[in-house]
């Protein structure tokens, strides 16, 4: 499975790939990071993931406006919002309208990103569908 | 091509990617020779891994470059001629910038990876000229703005290529997805060119998106997503300055004081401030 991390944040991407490794031994993995929301419009031209962890708030392209482009010409690749806003469910909602797959609260859980990680593997959580939102 | 760790890269590799800073600015293009400075300058920015050239990638043939040749002449007169244009030089004001302006502009044009898309825009005279004027426009203003030579050459290929929409309906415009957008005209073309665009794997993925975001508006009234601020990238909200000033005076045919006029009245609102006074610094038509 091909894994896209999105984040402006060096720690936050280290900590998600770091919890995404621990799947390895389970699910053949192989993981690309961005730094912004061009860079991950870029990988996702190039690299072609099938699972993407993208961060809501980041300068410039933000994560809403990255998951609109994507979603343009990609309702397969299935996208999962990283948010610092947990509070915030307005933005939660917005995006699950707009195509993300599930929503995750920062500090990222391990035992919930494995689960998406699984479930993305059985075909469980798809593309484009709001599945269900972890606050 | 493949994909090395960045402790891995050396000086000497070549690199197959374009990397961009955060605010759309572009840090490396593909086929760059990595010297030590740009590897601890991708180390800085957080980039784990590289994409670089394989030993043995194999380049055009020689009838390729003639192709290409051919139909960057044709532009390559147009650009010298427009430049010397008492006329536009009147409501551009490229005076001292002349010499830089065409430097710039011939070499975006000299890059084969464009030479489809510049027989596309041959098709349309409207189109032509509009991409020509916009074209040196911009980069006269991204002159002003002391961008430096790399991210000079990817303004000039952006704004080079923003309407190719318009000449060439994309065949999977009509598969997007486009339930989150706003109706509006001017979507079908911009969703073409941001098509077309991307299907490039030789351009950077910042061209699409400034051909996708140039119809957006700085207060979020613009299409096909109503973006706001710095949603919108650089390049995109230069571009709908010079866009709609190049519209104004060859299509309605307004006098360069009245354009000039409407686009700083719209100023923070469908235009970024600092690109209106960027644009009023670079034209000086008043």
């Amino acid at each position: 499975m091909k894994i896209l991390i999105v984040d402006d944040s060096a720690l936050s991407r280290s900590t998600t790939s770091k919890i995404v490794m621990e799947t390895k031994q389970t699910v053949a993995l192989k993981i690309a990071e961005a730094v912004n929301g061009i860079e991950a419009l870029e990988k996702h031209r190039l690299f072609k993931p099938e699972l993407i962890f993208l961060d809501i708030t980041m300068p410039h392209l933000d994560g809403v406006t990255t998951l609109r482009t994507i979603r343009l010409t990609d309702w397969r690749v299935v996208i999962v919002m990283i948010t610092a806003l947990g509070s915030h469910q307005h933005i939660a909602t917005e995006c699950l309208k707009l195509g993300a797959s599930d929503i995750v609260a920062k500090p990222v859980d391990c035992v919930i990103l494995h689960s998406i990680i699984h479930k993305v593997q059985a075909g469980l959580l798809v593309g484009g569908t709001a599945n269900h939102a972890h606050s | 091509m493949h994909t090395v760790e960045i402790k891995a890269l050396t000086e000497g590799m070549i690199s197959a990617e374009t990397v961009h800073a955060a605010g759309g600015l572009v840090v490396l293009m593909p086929g760059v020779v990595l010297k030590q400075s740009v590897i601890d300058q991708l180390t800085k920015i957080g980039i784990k891994q590289l994409s670089i050239i394989d030993e043995y990638s194999t380049g055009r043939s020689a009838e390729e470059a003639a192709v290409f040749s051919t139909v960057a002449g044709h532009f390559v007169g147009s650009i010298t001629a427009m430049l010397q244009d008492e006329a536009l030089n009147a409501v551009f004001h490229f005076e001292n910038n002349a010499c830089k302006i065409n430097q710039i502009v011939q070499s975006v044009l000299s890059n084969p990876k464009l030479q489809d898309h510049l027989t596309l825009l041959e098709k349309s005279d409207e189109v032509y000229i509009h991409t020509l004027h916009t074209t040196l426009l911009a980069v006269h203003m991204g002159l002003v703005n002391n961008y430096d030579y790399l991210n000079m050459e990817v303004l000039g290929t952006c704004v080079l290529l923003h309407d190719i929409g318009k000449v060439s309906v994309h065949p999977a415009h009509q598969a997007l997805h486009m339930e989150d957008t706003k109706d509006s005209p001017t979507n079908e073309h911009v969703f073409s060119s941001y098509l077309a665009l991307r299907d490039n794997l030789d351009l950077p993925m910042l061209v699409a998106l400034v051909g996708l975001q140039h119809h957006e508006h700085f207060d979020g009234h613009g299409s096909p997503f109503g973006l706001k601020k710095n949603q919108i990238t650089e390049f995109a909200r230069l571009l709908a300055v010079v866009d709609v000033y190049d519209n104004l005076l060859f299509t309605l045919k307004n006098t360069s004081r009245q354009a000039m006029f409407k686009i700083l009245s719209h100023s923070d609102t469908q235009f970024d401030s600092k690109m209106v006074d960027l644009f009023s610094k670079a034209v000086c038509a008043i």
